[in-house]
């Protein structure tokens, strides 16, 4: 079996919903996968493609919201999409905080839930994409001498070379020779361009 | 002696003449004792005409008797009598007499008086007796035996002692007087006699010449005997004399008893009538003293008399700090000119004043509320007027705590208790009501007649009973009269009145008392079974509410599930070609999710529905079940697992279906709840079904916090709850409702952990 391009997990208690949700979402050309229980769920083995997963917020057992935390906790990054008999605004909000992509009251409206669907799909795809690129730029970090990681905050704060040497405590000329290392191993092609890597890299701005 | 030589002369006594001589003796003895007495009993001038009297009786008495017996001795020789010497003799006796009568009269005679008195009276006889001896003239010489004549005179004093004694004795006049008046005179008569005889036979005469004859005289027979009658005449006289003046004396005696005693009645008639009115004043005094009224007497403008109350009412100590006032300085300065005419009127019509309120004004100035009247009177013989003021404050003060209750009831009526007063004369059946009573009764003051039968027609049928029997309460000696009945008024609405009367103990049969109106009370207490009603139905909402969650996701959950297979079938008929297997599928499958919709409603309106309670055969498994679907989503959501244990073929209980699925409802709910907190084990909760001897038996179980023993007993009072947001009303509801189904609802503790709540109820044939 070719895996999909992307693929909707549903974890709800109700049989009813489960059978409704899996004829919608295949009607749309999107796959789907059903789950009675977020044990079922954990178990499964999920295919390496863009997914999200639309989630019951009342399960026997355990609540969505609690199994929203312990994904996180485990970081599985799935988008979710809560589905609940009735909604309340403090349960949304809680949902919402913690990273849900939507939270749709029953019955939805079936636009919601599909827009909501491809949202989700389409974070994750992107998300998916993002992580691949930081892995790359953490690769290429590794290059880095302790030095240039030493050199490397400073320059992506602004500071000139004269006060980065005199921080570090070398000559200006050595921080310039870092600084062209640096941006070669890193594979920047000017400066801002190194100041994104740096942000997305979440290396923060030195304080003199 | 020589005389002696010579024989005396023989004389001898003609005895007829000494008979008469005592004879004259003892009467003159008794006219001298009966005039003793005569002389005693006078006084003054009778007195001593008495003793006069009485003396020359008495004297010419004795001396006739000496005379008497004189001549009655006869001598040889003719014997002829000196008159001078005679006559003096007589004179002697009249003293003699006269100084016995005196001692005999006095008011005290002692031994003293009666020897001196015996002495000279004795003295006096003899002297008399010798006297007329020597009178005698005769041709002899007298010769006297000295023993004899000594002799005589001591028989002459002791005769006088003796006649003395006697009279003082006899003066007084008593009933034997006359007869022992004559004893005594006899014995004194015949001691004359023996004394006079006795110096008689002391003289011997002894012959010799013839005497001068000088101015004597013989003494003839007939001298003799008119001396005897005359002498008799004066002493019958005197005696006649002192009969008379006795009885006169006795006369003037009796009216002066007769005087004395009238005079005796009158003085105690005056004693007693003084004695009275001495009384009356005293008992006037007293009443004024005590009168609980000021008592002021007033004449010419000032005050002359002020009772004790009067004194106390103006909060003086004394009356003369008020007697002696102007009255109208006693009077408040407000009412001083109407008292000042009121006072005027009295003295010009001599009337009385009619009451009047006014105010005094004490002594230290403060006012005091009287109703005073006047009256004219007269005081010391001056027109005068006397002020009655009795002290009304009390009355004043009830007259104001009258009108306070009054205002009270306005009041009471004002805020809405409709009290109605009302008076009933039970024997004219008449009435006196107030304007409430009117409006209870439905009559206005100008269409009632006031007769009781009138009023009564207004008694509700069903009523009439009860109200006779209360009246026949009162009527048979009860006190109170309490009743609580319908009055249906002419415009066809009712007035429930729970009246309550006394008996007036005074007078004819009455009654006195209010009249409630109780009508919105008694709708009160008709709603009362509605209002219950309503409550569990209320309950029923309420818990429906703790349930909105579950419900929701019950409803939501198939129609989430509809709108999902329609979308789904419309994708599939969208798509080129259409699935039309795929969109046939998810519209059967809306379809049912549809239905399983309309269940879940059908059961909530059920739940919901306003009916009254409706007995029906119940299949109490089929409760239960029911009960669990709704709280299914709760009982999920509190992560309680639940079992049942429901035993088949239960016997069907009579009962309302909705009313008994509140009670599973609220039982599960409770167990929910019990369990909602407990982490270290299992929640779970377990419903069975069976049958008993009592019908149906429903247990359901909890892993709760249980019941401690206060719980147990109070958990299915009213209010009470263990919840935080709990308003205590669900298991005392449901008890209610089991009992109303002729069930029993109670609670024991689990056996491990948790709480069994239990119910029976008996089933349809039982009920049968």
């Amino acid at each position: 079996m070719t895996e999909p391009q992307s693929i909707v997990f549903v974890v709800d208690d109700d049989a009813s919903i489960r059978k409704a949700l899996d004829s919608l979402i295949r009607s749309v050309g999107l796959t789907v996968q059903l789950f009675g229980s977020a044990q079922e769920f954990l178990q499964a083995k999920k295919p390496n493609v863009p997914s999200c997963l639309i989630l019951d917020v009342r399960l026997p057992g355990i609540s969505g919201l609690d199994f929203q935390r312990k994904l996180a906790e485990s970081k599985i990054f799935i988008p979710i999409i809560f589905i609940t008999g009735h909604g309340d605004i403090p349960m949304s909000v809680c949902a919402m905080k913690a990273g849900a992509v939507e939270f749709l009251t029953k019955p939805w409206r079936e636009q919601d839930l599909l827009d909501a669907i491809n949202v989700a799909i389409e974070g994750d795809a992107a998300r998916r994409q993002q992580e691949k690129e930081i892995s790359a730029l953490r690769d290429r970090l590794e290059w880095l001498t302790p030095r240039e990681r030493e050199v490397l905050p400073l320059v992506v704060s602004g500071f000139p070379n004269k006060q980065i040497a005199a921080e570090i405590g070398t000559s200006e000329t050595t921080v310039k020779v870092h600084r062209g290392q640096l941006m070669r191993k890193m594979g920047a092609d000017s400066l801002p361009d190194l100041v994104r890597m740096a942000e997305r890299l979440g290396i923060p701005d030195a304080k003199p | 002696m020589t005389v002696s030589a010579i024989a005396p002369m023989t004389g001898w006594y003609d005895y007829s003449e000494v008979a008469r001589s005592i004879l004259i003796a003892i009467a003159a003895s008794y006219a001298a004792l009966d005039l003793a007495g005569r002389v005693a009993a006078a006084s003054g001038r009778p007195r001593a005409a008495w003793l006069s009297g009485g003396a020359v009786a008495m004297g010419i008495g004795i001396w006739a008797m000496h005379f008497k017996g004189m001549l009655a001795f006869h001598l040889p020789v003719p014997i002829k009598y000196h008159l001078p010497t005679f006559l003096t003799a007589l004179l002697v006796a009249i003293f003699a007499s006269a100084v016995a009568m005196y001692v005999a009269s006095r008011e005290k005679m002692g031994w003293r008086e009666a020897l001196n008195g015996s002495v000279i009276m004795g003295a006096g006889i003899a002297a008399l007796h010798y006297i007329a001896m020597a009178a005698m003239r005769l041709p002899a010489i007298t010769r006297y035996s000295p023993l004899l004549v000594t002799a005589s005179l001591l028989l002459a004093v002791l005769f006088s002692l003796i006649a003395l004694l006697m009279a003082f004795d006899l003066r007084e006049e008593t009933r034997w007087t006359v007869p022992r008046r004559i004893g005594s005179g006899i014995v004194m008569g015949l001691a004359v006699s023996a004394m006079h005889y006795t110096g008689m036979a002391a003289a011997r005469f002894i012959p010799s010449p013839p005497p001068d004859f000088s101015h004597a005289v013989s003494i003839s027979a007939v001298g003799n005997n008119a001396i005897g009658i005359v002498t008799l005449i004066v002493l019958v006289a005197a005696m006649v004399t002192s009969s008379v003046d006795r009885r006169t004396m006795t006369e003037v005696e009796r009216l002066n008893q007769e005087l004395e005693r009238r005079v005796l009645e009158r003085t105690s008639q005056l004693t007693a009538a003084n004695d009275a009115l001495t009384e009356s004043e005293e008992r006037f005094r007293r009443l004024v003293e005590a009168l609980p009224d000021a008592l002021y007497v007033h004449s010419g403008g000032k005050i002359v008399f002020v009772n004790p109350f009067g004194i106390r009412l103006l909060g003086a100590q004394q009356p003369e700090q008020l007697v002696g006032k102007d009255i109208l300085e006693i009077v408040h300065p407000d009412y001083r000119d109407l008292i000042r005419q009121r006072i005027q009127r009295c003295y010009e019509t001599g009337t009385a004043s009619s009451p009047q309120e006014c105010f005094l004004v004490a002594l230290d100035g403060s006012s005091v509320q009287v109703e005073s009247a006047g009256f004219p009177i007269n005081w010391k013989g001056l027109p005068a007027v006397e002020v009655v003021a009795r002290d009304i404050k009390e009355r004043k003060r009830a007259e104001q705590a009258v009108r306070e209750w009054q205002l009270r009831l306005e009041l009471a009526q004002r805020v809405g208790l409709r009290i109605g007063l009302w008076e009933w004369d039970m024997v004219a059946d008449t009435v006196v009501w107030s304007d409430e009573t009117y409006r209870q009764w439905g009559f206005s003051r100008d269409d009632f007649s006031g007769r009781g039968e009138d009023a009564r027609l207004r008694i509700h049928p069903k009523d009439k009973l009860l109200v006779e029997g209360a009246v026949q309460t009162v009527r048979s000696g009860g006190s109170e009269f309490s009743a609580q009945y319908r009055v249906v008024r002419p415009d066809g609405t009712m007035c429930w009145i729970d009246a309550h009367g006394v008996a007036i103990p005074a007078g004819s049969p009455r009654m006195v008392g209010i009249g409630i109106d109780i009508t919105d009370q008694k709708k009160n207490e008709q709603s009362l079974q509605e209002a219950k009603a309503e409550l569990a139905r209320v309950s029923r909402i309420v818990t429906m509410g703790e349930l909105t969650a579950s419900i929701a996701h019950e409803i939501n959950q198939p129609l989430a599930a509809v709108a999902a297979n329609a979308s789904a079938s419309l994708h599939w008929l969208a798509v080129q070609p259409p699935n039309l297997d795929e969109a046939r599928q998810a519209m059967t499958n809306a379809m049912n999710e549809a239905n399983r919709a309309s269940g879940v409603i059908d059961r909530l309106r059920t739940l919901l529905k306003k009916v009254p309670p409706q007995l029906r055969p119940v299949d109490v498994n089929e409760v239960i079940r029911d009960v669990l679907a709704l709280a299914q989503g709760e009982l999920v959501t509190g992560g309680v697992t639940t079992r049942t244990e429901l035993t088949p073929d239960l016997p069907t209980v009579l009962g309302d279906r909705v009313q008994l699925q509140q009670v599973v409802l609220n039982l599960i709910m409770n167990a929910i709840d019990a369990m909602i907190n407990i982490k270290d084990r299992p929640r779970t909760l377990l419903i069975r079904s069976a049958t008993n001897a009592e019908g149906v038996l429903v247990e359901v179980h909890d892993s709760g916090k249980g019941l401690n023993t206060d719980q147990v007993s109070r958990i299915f009072d009213s209010f009470f709850t263990t919840k935080p947001d709990g308003i205590g009303m669900g298991l005392s509801i449901s008890r209610s409702i089991v009992e109303a189904h002729g069930g029993r609802l109670w609670a024991v503790p689990g056996s491990l952990h948790g709480a069994i709540f239990q119910f029976v109820l008996p089933s349809a044939d039982k009920n049968a």
